[in-house]
């Protein structure tokens, strides 16, 4: 290494370049300034070179910038070895830079006609100022463009802003609407809650959705119990699979409806028990669904009063029985006997005939009408005691035939009229107890009349689905402080020798209207006449 | 119009338990002047044994009629009516019905066992005197049973 450095830079050998100028000061000097001024120069435009590529960022194809700084560098640096060796014969270093720089030289050269295509390419200063132009003309546009944008985009904000003013007053406006229909559901909730009835909530798949607190009372089961429920955990088991197929037929035809009508429901509470119950079913709609509201009602309470009630009738009947019987068997059994007295004492009076002591004859005849009185109040007993019960065959009853036929049956005394309004209806009735009613009313006008030209006057008014019939009459009228003595049981206003009668008439005809489903009233004053008014109804329901 | 010995050859069976109600019936034939002889039986059990000659009775002689009141002890009418329709002899026997009770109940169940009339008792002798005499004519009138 040593020896090839001594071989290059070893000037001993060497005479200077000053030498070949036969060191002319003015050759020297042209050489050495010319060669050191095109040195310095060199060396400047590497500098100018590096501080363009270094300041423009975009210029591309650096590495030719490089091999021009490096070739021209070289240069400058061969030139300034040439002023050196005017002096000092270093040729071995010299030639070496040489090398260096041809190298260099002919890699830019090949580079630099390699490049050729690449630089006929480059658009030139000519044609980027067209193309500038173009563009600063498209930019011009697009300015214009971006102006009408700018106006469009300030009309669009106005409006974004318009529509931003609508939305928030469509917002408030949606807020208050949210507001008031969370007021309306939670009145519809408070509604639900404090209904008296259980309201049960179900879905297509029988599913509770909801419950109140009456429901939870009912069937003794919290809110979240229940609602985790199928409502036919609230069926009886045996019940089950039908409640199923019921629920189902009643989503194909959804109505509002009572829940099996007619029969027997019960329920299950959550320990078990049962319950009977009504229910009403309501279809619902709510977003789409399918939803079923049932309206239970515990009915435990209504049974109990009904299986009382029930009692009680039973109880009733049976007593009302148990007096039919008796008076039947009462009315017989003294009645026997009865007969017995007034047909001895008939054929004792027969017997005699006219040898009997005219005492005697009083006294027979005193027997008789009493037996016959007691005939007639067993009678009347036993009249009452049926009224109201057996009331014999419906028919078409011409009201004003009947009151013709009553007035034939009493035969009143000649001069007494009893007058049928030509009004009076036909209507469909049992005839038996209205006779009863008619003969005791028109019976009693004339029994109970003060001269013998009296006049009885029955007519009939239309209510609707009654019929208010009056009885009429010109006789001496009833104190209105008696009406109400008047239809008790076993009372007369009048001594019974004077008027025969049981005292058993107007409470009979009281007994029949009232269990006919009408009533009796008494419109009279002393020496103003008796009007006697009751009500029947126009459609005549069986009774046992 | 007691001539013919047809008539009075039809003797009464009378089953009544009130012996003024026997009585009643007797005066009532003595002032119709009718001579038919009447047989008393005081309660159903009687009658049938009057009827079939039994415990030593006598049978009642035909052609007969039966007057039969409803309510009496041991068997009544109705029960009477039942055992009678049932003899093989007497079922055809002719019935009238001679009692106190109107109620429905008894009238449709008397006439069910097949009794020529039901015939209300009033307490008037004269109203009784009227069926007898109803009775008499009937016996004028239809011809019996052999």
């Amino acid at each position: 290494m040593g020896a090839f450095l001594d071989y290059f830079f070893d000037a001993a050998s060497f005479v200077p370049h000053g030498y070949c100028l036969a060191w002319r000061p003015d050759l020297v000097a042209l050489h050495a300034v010319s060669d050191a001024a095109i040195g310095l120069a060199y060396f400047s435009i590497p500098l100018v070179i590096a501080l363009l590529v270094w300041r423009r960022k975009d210029l591309e194809h650096e590495w030719l910038f490089a091999l021009f700084v490096l070739f021209i560098t070289a240069c400058g640096l061969t030139h300034l070895f040439g002023v050196a060796t005017l002096w000092e014969p270093y040729y071995g270093a010299e030639g070496l830079l040489k090398a260096v720089t041809a190298v260099v030289s002919v890699v830019t050269a090949i580079a630099m006609w390699r490049f050729i295509p690449t630089a006929l390419a480059l658009p030139s200063p000519m044609q980027l100022r067209t193309v500038i132009g173009d563009l600063e003309a498209e930019i011009a546009g697009h300015q214009h463009t971006a102006t009408e944008l700018n106006a469009m985009r300030a009309h669009l904000e106005d409006r974004v802003q318009d529509r931003t003013a609508a939305l928030q007053t469509a917002m408030a406006s949606l807020e208050s609407a949210r507001a008031a229909e969370e007021e309306a559901s939670q009145l519809v909730r408070t509604a639900i809650e404090s209904a008296p009835n259980g309201i049960l909530v179900v879905d297509a798949q029988g599913r509770i959705e909801l419950s109140n607190g009456q429901a939870e009372r009912m069937f003794r089961r919290t809110k979240d119990e229940l609602a985790g429920l199928s409502i036919e955990d609230l069926v009886p088991p045996e019940l089950r699979v039908a409640h199923v197929a019921h629920r189902a037929g009643f989503l194909r035809h959804p109505a509002q409806r009572a829940m099996g009508s007619g029969r027997e429901l019960h329920a299950l509470r959550g320990d078990g028990s049962r319950f009977p119950i009504e229910i009403g079913l309501s279809p619902m709609q709510t977003g789409g669904r399918a939803l079923v509201l049932a309206s239970v009602v515990d009915i435990t309470a209504r049974r109990e009063i009904e299986a009382r009630l029930a009692a009680k009738t039973a109880e009733l009947e049976r007593a009302n029985g148990e007096l039919d019987r008796f008076a039947y068997a009462a009315s017989h059994d003294l009645k026997a006997p009865l007969r017995a007295i007034a047909n001895l004492s008939e054929w004792i009076a027969e017997d005699l005939g006219d040898t009997a002591p005219p005492e005697t004859r009083e006294h027979l005849a005193l027997l008789h009408g009493r037996v016959r009185r007691m005939a007639d109040f067993l009678d009347s007993l036993l009249a009452y005691s049926r009224a109201g019960r057996s009331s014999g065959d419906i028919r078409t009853v011409d009201l004003g035939a009947l009151v013709a036929d009553v007035a034939d049956f009493l035969a009143p005394p000649p001069g007494f009229t009893i007058v049928a309004d030509a009004a009076l209806p036909t209507l469909e009735t049992a005839e038996t107890p209205l006779r009863q009613v008619l003969q005791n009313l028109i019976g009693n006008a004339v029994k109970h009349h003060d001269r013998g030209d009296g006049r009885v006057e029955v007519s009939a008014e239309d209510l609707g689905d009654r019929l208010a019939v009056t009885v009429a009459d010109d006789g001496p009228g009833i104190d209105p402080r008696l009406h109400a003595k008047a239809t008790e049981m076993f009372q007369t206003l009048r001594p019974r020798d004077q008027v025969e009668g049981s005292g058993m008439g107007l409470a009979l005809v009281k007994k029949i209207v009232e269990s006919a489903g009408g009533t009796l009233t008494i419109d009279s004053r002393v020496g103003a006449g008796a009007r006697f008014r009751f009500t029947w109804p126009k459609r005549w329901e069986r009774r046992t | 119009m007691n001539t013919l010995p047809n008539e009075s050859s039809v003797s009464v069976l009378l089953v009544e338990d009130d012996e003024v109600d026997v009585m009643a019936v007797r005066r009532a034939f003595r002032n119709l002047r009718i001579a038919n002889a009447i047989h008393v039986a005081h309660d159903g059990i009687e009658a049938l044994a009057m009827l079939r000659g039994e415990a030593g009775r006598t049978a009642v002689p035909h052609p007969y009629l039966i007057l039969l009141d409803l309510n009496m002890p041991r068997m009544n009418g109705l029960e009477f009516l039942e055992a009678l329709r049932e003899d093989p002899i007497h079922r055809s026997a002719i019935v009238f019905v001679l009692t106190t009770s109107a109620a429905e109940q008894d009238r449709w169940e008397a006439y069910r066992r097949y009794i020529a009339g039901y015939i209300v008792k009033s307490r008037f002798q004269e109203e009784l005197e009227r069926a007898i005499h109803m009775i008499d004519r009937f016996w004028y009138v239809v011809t019996f049973p052999a």
